[in-house]
């Protein structure tokens, strides 16, 4: 599915990235955990292909093709999915609109008919209902006044509707209470299908006792130090990320 | 009389001006002892004050030295192609319940649906409304003459051509807007001087909606002035379009009076001609009255659209509220100019001014001067400008949603204007209005296609 080799990459003329190599099977779920500043949300935003983040080296392969050389909308419509750390507010967009607006781009683009608006209210429902979220939080202009919860509860609510072939969910259990972590949680776990690949970036345990990973990597300083199965999880809740970040830095 | 500094202003010597005494015989009211006496005076007044240069403070970003060269004359009467199809020009379609049309400056009886004397309610060209009403006219008009550093207005009132007037009795309540639109068709430099007059009785309600169109090749000048009168207790709504040909010059006056407890509520959308000025004048003259002025500028490729307005808070307690977004590409260039002034006898008054500017090219620019001039205690005033790009974050987040770099920039370029647009409660009008931003939008994303 996914193949990343070797990935070097900047921001404002900083290295952030040094050389990432990892491999994620398709129906896999990886999680990547690490301190802050270590380059989480940077790979999420190089793989979502946001300007400003720029590819020094290294190859990335999604499903055979150069990720690299795909511009932001085409990643998306090829399958490639951001939850974003911090939902972007968009005012004077409604959020009824803006969904339609994508979920049609990406039927276009598979050369399927466009939804009108009636139709997309029923295509919509049923998922929202799954979500917790209202028909007045979608009448809203796109994230604006929304808490912490309902923002991320809203992302989950776009990638169930755009059904990503690889999804990344960076820090998604950030600024949520335990409640609010459930809701999302379950969500994400009702989109776990075989044909589709999630890279969940986290800071803490947590999220992964309800999102069971097949895989865990631990990033510090720009490379992938330490990669082992869930319970490496556990293991660095206890023992923190000092002692591995330490010894790569020295 | 003092002595003019002739580096504040710009001396034109448009045909149509020069030939005066001819070309007045063929104007409406034409014999009219009052009329003829006032478009003389304001000639004389025109020539004494010629045009301003951007030495005038009023007119710092607004340069007339181009326009001043263009050798304009007058439209002939006939002129224009009888077969143009004006119908989907307004937004109350042609089966408008009361639709003046003007084509050229001149109206056009077999476009529109007017004449009507009926309860409550008139609704007649000018020139029609001096032939039978001369004496509601007479006062408004006079009442309106221009002071010194007008010479625009000077010159609308010297060759005034045609227009509307609209009377509401008092307590009267008109049920659809009344549609006015203004083509021009020419094929040579030629000048409109419309002159629109409404007045709303006490408790009246009326709406009207304007809208200016060009279609022909050559450069022209619309000069439309438009008083509106808004007796105790009524209100108007006054919409305007402003879609001329990109090589029209469109200098538009709108005066307006409130009694106490009027209403007035503006709307602008001002996106055509090469230089445009809309300039607003709204005195609150009795207590507790409420204005509200609210407009979208669009602009691109070498544009200059300026709007101009002034609120005079004359009377205690009365509120306005001025709401302008514009979006500039190219080289385009914008200027806001709002003052708000509040006399030493109007306390409590309440004065709100906001503009924002989206500029989507590094060469457009914006002048945004706010004006508040306030002799009064106990104000509650505020104003804000601001002008900004559009967001790299918000672009991002959408693409990363599938819309295309094109439909992303439309739909933030949309979310910009939208609080200005939804704020508009007429239904078909405001499908109109999208309908000419939508027009806008394509235009856009074609010329950047193409890179021109």
């Amino acid at each position: 599915m996914l193949e990343i080799r070797n990935l070097h990459a900047r921001v404002d003329e900083r290295a952030v990235l040094k050389g990432i190599d990892l491999t994620i099977a398709r129906g896999e779920i990886h999680a990547v955990m690490g301190p802050n500043g270590s380059g989480k949300s940077t790979l999420a935003y190089v793989l979502a292909g946001r300007e400003g983040y720029e590819v020094t080296e290294g190859t990335v392969h999604y499903q055979g093709t150069d990720l690299l050389d795909l511009s932001v909308e085409e990643r998306a419509r090829e399958g490639i999915f951001l939850a974003f750390q911090y939902p972007v507010e968009i005012p004077g967009v409604a959020g009824t609109t803006f969904l339609r607006t994508a979920v049609n781009a990406l039927r276009k683009h598979r050369g399927e008919k466009e939804l009108d608006a009636m139709q997309f209210v029923k295509f919509v429902r049923e998922k929202q209902a799954e979500l917790n979220i209202s028909d007045d939080m979608l009448r809203r202009p796109v994230n604006v006044g929304f808490s912490g919860g309902e923002k991320k509860r809203n992302e989950i609510l776009q990638m169930a509707l755009l059904e990503p072939k690889f999804a990344m969910l960076d820090e998604t259990d950030s600024g949520l209470d335990i409640d609010a972590l459930k809701t999302v949680a379950d969500g994400i776990n009702a989109l776990r299908d075989p044909a589709r690949s999630m890279l969940v970036i986290t800071h803490y345990q947590r999220l992964l006792d309800y999102i069971v990973p097949d895989r865990v990597h631990v990033l510090a300083h720009g490379r992938i130090v330490k990669s082992g199965g869930k319970e490496l999880a556990l293991e660095l809740e206890k023992e923190g990320y000092g002692a591995l970040a330490g010894a790569e830095a020295a | 009389m003092r002595v003019q500094d002739m580096s504040r202003r710009i001396t034109a010597e448009f045909p149509f001006v020069e030939r005066f005494d001819e070309v007045a015989a063929g104007l409406p009211g034409a014999g009219l002892h009052w009329l003829d006496a006032l478009r003389r005076d304001s000639l004389d007044a025109f020539n004494r004050v010629a045009l301003p240069s951007t030495r005038v403070e009023a007119w710092k970003y607004t340069n007339l030295k181009d326009f001043a060269k263009t050798p304009f004359d007058i439209a002939v009467s006939g002129e224009g192609d009888p077969s143009v199809d004006l119908d989907g020009a307004g937004a109350g379609g042609p089966d408008a319940e009361h639709r003046l049309v003007f084509l050229n400056g001149r109206f056009d009886a077999g476009r529109s649906r007017a004449g009507s004397v009926r309860e409550g309610l008139t609704v007649l060209s000018l020139g029609e409304a001096l032939r039978r009403q001369a004496q509601v006219v007479r006062p408004h008009i006079e009442r309106l003459s221009p002071l010194e550093d007008e010479a625009l207005l000077a010159l609308n009132t010297a060759f005034m051509m045609d227009g509307c007037v609209v009377v509401v009795d008092d307590g009267a309540t008109v049920d659809r807007p009344i549609e006015l639109i203004f083509a021009s068709d020419t094929r040579s430099p030629t000048s409109a001087h419309p002159r629109n007059l409404v007045v709303a009785g006490a408790g009246s309600r009326v709406a009207l909606t304007e809208t200016h169109v060009g279609i022909g090749p050559s450069e022209y000048w619309s000069n439309p002035v438009t008083e509106v009168v808004v007796a105790a207790g009524a209100s108007v709504v006054h919409r305007k379009v402003q879609r001329e040909s990109p090589r029209a010059y469109h200098l538009a006056n709108t005066r307006v009076t409130l009694a106490e407890r009027g209403t007035y509520r503006a709307f602008l959308m001002s996106v055509g001609a090469g230089l445009s000025r809309c300039e607003i004048e709204a005195r609150l003259e009795g207590e507790g009255a409420d204005c509200r002025l609210d407009g979208i500028y669009l602009a691109r490729d070498r544009q200059h659209t300026d709007i101009t307005t002034r609120i005079v808070h004359a009377e205690p307690g009365g509120s306005s509220r001025q709401l302008f977004k514009g979006v500039l590409d190219g080289r385009s260039h914008g200027v806001f100019q709002g003052q708000i002034s509040v006399s030493p006898d109007a306390q409590r008054p309440d004065g709100h001014q906001l503009n924002k500017t989206l500029l989507l090219s590094n060469e457009a620019e914006i002048d945004t001067k706010p004006d508040l001039e306030i002799y009064a205690d106990d104000v509650k005033s505020s104003h804000g400008a601001a002008a900004g790009q559009l967001d790299e974050l918000e672009s991002f987040y959408l693409r990363s949603r599938g819309l295309d770099a094109e439909e992303a920039r439309q739909v933030l370029i949309r979310a910009f204007i939208a609080e200005v647009v939804e704020a508009v409660e007429d239904e078909p009008f405001r499908n109109h209005l999208n309908a000419s931003i939508d027009g806008w939008l394509s235009h856009e994303a074609a010329a950047r296609e193409t890179g021109t």
